[in-house]
């Protein structure tokens, strides 16, 4: 059995909100894996966003215990927190976040800036991770004058750049085009493989979740499914795609609605 | 995050937000400036006044001593007005302040106006009337012949410029301008040429058209041409006897009186009051230097008092003033003078230290606007790793940078401003002189503004505290922004 880097027994995420409580994660139980990538789909409100936060240490369930690499999180201080965060964690966001004011070099050496790495150590590192999402020659470049794909690669080399153990990709291509998208996945997924890390999304898009491992499905703050996706089975589909049509989006749509609508009915 | 970090992201933060940085770098700029131009116009007043204090020579050791007129008046000791009972200067009196602990030498002077005469020149002179013994103690150094001894008549002791004093009687000249020139050429020469001394002053004060009616002159032997007006006094003039010449120490603030046995101006005095009184005419005599007849018993108007040292001069001036004198040492004014300056320096300087919290107000505005525009920036960067005191290190260096930098041109700024003001006359700004302007007669090549390198570290200092204090607060709200608020914030 493979390494487990988090398990979460019994967690319940409540906002006060005033008078009111919402209710953001019920009740959830779950281990995620070393090494694989997770999907956790859902629509806007279903608490799949909750989830993420409370697995990167940015809020603390309100009650249940999330233990990564057997330690539980909840237990962390602010400031140990941040460095789970430096250590081990990268982030990939929609609308990519990036800082104005630096190069795309300097965007990527920022999680090893609050590292203390020296300059040139990170240069480098931030050099490499660039090449890796092919922007090797655009590092000067300011993020207004990269387009949509290319600042989301950036923000990818950022969260690649420190190795860390596991990647959140929140809704990682919501604000790209159909092209650039299935772009940008088969590159994070990949990076991911090869450098043998967990990687999380969270999106709403059934689409996007065929590059998982596994999926699992947010619902009202509760996990409606999980579901593991045939490795063979993906591999082969984008395989036959890319030789059969031209309109890629177009049938993995189709695709898509296919699987999900097999998760549903199976429940 | 290392320092060198935070200060590189700051510095490109800054220089995204050009305009911003520059208006409040303006105010920092402003507010330095003129705190360092407050301070540099209290630096050179001081300045000014130390050199007006060593170019007036003031000797701190002496008290001059008044009598007490009585009435209502200002107690210098207690800084209240104070109705004081008369008390007169008498030989006693000297005898009693000569026993305060620290003072050396306390002596009655009185002074006398005289003529003097050689052939067609003439002077009129300030007598001063001492006691031999005091001369020395009072600082008088001989640079001719001896000091007058008890055993010696109407001897008399000349200054270094006394014979500078006289003119030519036939000529219209009222006043010995020789005093003022650089190399002046005498007239007399008080070693050898025979000079007869009048105590009568009238002929003098015919001759400047002040007479008071009395006609006639003075002057047995009258080479003025004036008729003599027999059995009109016993003594009326007597030939001098030039014993010495004297520097005069630094209280006396003249270098050309003439000295005389105290006791030897009292007779003449007497001799004159007599005379006058024969000749039922009053004359203003000034009370306040001369002495005056009361009897037998001796009161004078003004006693000299040296004590060991500058110490000593403030406790022995009040313990005179206990016994009920007026005393005045040149110490006290020029504390006086410096409390005016300090006054006027304090006021300047809430002035400046309005125009820095100005400053810092405005860093703290710009800095705030900074945090909001930020918001999301700040969550991803707690996000990806920062910790609180990175945040907090990257908004406090922004402010102290902005601080600092609007301290070097504002030093800059105050520099140029102070070199114009010493170079360049500029009217309303000579205004600005503080503290006894009409003195500084070296003000020439005096500043009006003083920066020493001690004040511009001074203000590079307070501009970047003055950053830190404005950029506190924002700092504060940047750690405290929820990371995942400002996430989704964008």
């Amino acid at each position: 059995m493979a390494d487990i880097l988090f398990e979460l027994t019994n967690v319940r995420k409540i906002y006060q909100m005033g008078a009111e409580s919402v209710v953001a994660l019920e009740d959830i139980s779950l281990t995620f894996e070393k090494g694989k990538i997770y999907c956790l789909l859902g629509t806007s409100g279903s608490g799949k966003s909750t989830l993420l936060n409370l697995l990167a240490g940015l809020e603390k369930p309100t009650m249940g215990s999330i233990k990564f690499l057997g330690k539980p999180l909840e237990k962390l201080s602010e400031k140990q927190l941040t460095l789970y965060r430096q250590r081990y964690i990268g982030f990939v966001f929609q609308s990519y976040n990036l800082l104005p004011t630096l190069t795309a070099l300097e965007n990527v050496t920022l999680p090893l800036i609050f590292r203390k790495i020296s300059k040139r150590k990170r240069t480098l590192a931030a050099r490499k991770m660039l090449k890796a999402v092919g922007l090797g020659n655009r590092w000067r470049h300011k993020p207004n004058e990269l387009s949509g794909g290319q600042q989301q690669r950036v923000s990818l080399a950022r969260a690649f750049v420190n190795e860390p153990q596991v990647i959140f990709a929140d809704e990682p291509t919501g604000n790209l085009d159909t092209k650039t998208t299935y772009e940008m996945m088969d590159l994070i997924t990949g990076m991911a493989r090869e450098r043998n890390q967990t990687l999380i999304i969270v999106t709403h898009d059934t689409e996007i979740s065929q590059y998982a491992d596994q999926i699992i499905s947010v619902r009202d703050g509760l996990i409606e499914s999980v579901k593991t996706v045939e490795k063979e089975k993906n591999a082969n589909e984008s395989e036959n795609k890319e030789h059969e049509n031209e309109d890629n989006p177009a049938t993995n749509d189709a695709v898509a609605t296919d699987n999900n609508g097999n998760a549903t009915t199976s429940e | 995050m290392r320092i060198v970090d935070v200060l590189g992201m700051s510095v490109r933060n800054l220089y995204k937000r050009k305009m911003r940085t520059f208006l409040t770098l303006l105010g920092v700029m402003i507010g330095t400036a003129s705190i360092i131009l407050m301070i540099s116009l209290g630096l050179a007043t001081d300045a000014q006044f130390a050199q007006m204090m060593e170019d007036m020579n003031l000797d701190m050791t002496v008290i001059t001593v008044w009598p007490q007129w009585g009435g209502m008046g200002w107690d210098p000791n207690t800084d209240s007005m104070v109705e004081f009972d008369e008390r007169e200067l008498t030989d006693e009196s000297a005898e009693r302040i000569s026993r305060i602990p620290g003072v050396v030498v306390a002596t009655p002077m009185m002074t006398s106006q005289m003529l003097f005469r050689t052939g067609p020149y003439f002077m009129a002179a300030t007598v001063t009337g001492i006691r031999p013994e005091a001369l020395a103690l009072m600082g008088y150094n001989l640079e001719y012949g001896r000091f007058f001894t008890d055993d010696d008549e109407f001897a008399v002791v000349f200054s270094t410029r006394s014979e500078l004093g006289f003119i030519d009687s036939t000529t219209d000249e009222f006043w010995s301008n020789r005093m003022w020139m650089d190399d002046p050429e005498t007239l007399v020469d008080i070693h050898n040429d025979p000079i007869r001394a009048y105590y009568d002053m009238s002929w003098f004060w015919n001759r400047m058209g002040w007479g008071g009616g009395r006609g006639g002159g003075f002057g047995g032997d009258d080479d003025f041409g004036i008729s003599i007006d027999e059995g009109f006094t016993p003594i009326r003039s007597f030939d001098i006897n030039m014993i010495g010449v004297t520097t005069a120490p630094e209280f006396m603030w003249s270098s050309d009186r003439i000295y005389m046995h105290i006791e030897d101006l009292q007779t003449i005095e007497r001799l004159r009051t007599e005379g006058e009184r024969r000749e039922r005419e009053e004359r203003e005599w000034n009370p306040h230097f001369s002495m005056v007849r009361d009897g037998d018993r001796q009161t004078y108007g003004e006693f000299f008092v040296r004590v060991r040292n500058m110490d000593d001069t403030r406790p022995v001036a009040e313990a005179i003033r206990d016994m009920g004198y007026r005393a005045h040492f040149d110490a006290d004014w020029i504390e006086h003078q410096r409390r005016m300056n300090q006054g006027m320096e304090t006021l300047l300087i809430v002035l400046a230290v309005v125009c820095l919290v100005l400053a810092a107000i405005t860093i703290a505005i710009t800095m705030i606007t900074s945090v909001t525009e930020r918001t999301s920036e700040i969550g991803l960067m707690k996000v990806i790793g920062a910790t609180i005191s990175d945040v907090r290190k990257l908004f406090l260096m922004e402010s102290l940078f902005m601080g600092l930098l609007g301290g070097v041109v504002g030093i800059v700024l105050a520099l140029g401003i102070s070199f114009m003001m010493n170079n360049f006359e500029i009217a309303f700004l000579q205004n600005l002189n503080m503290g006894a302007p009409i003195m500084t007669t070296g003000a020439a090549n005096a500043s009006i503004s003083l920066i020493t390198p001690w004040l511009c570290g001074l203000a590079l200092l307070i501009a970047g505290g003055v950053g830190l204090v404005g950029g506190y607060y924002p700092a504060w709200r940047a750690t405290r922004l929820s990371a995942l608020a400002a996430i989704r914030g964008e």
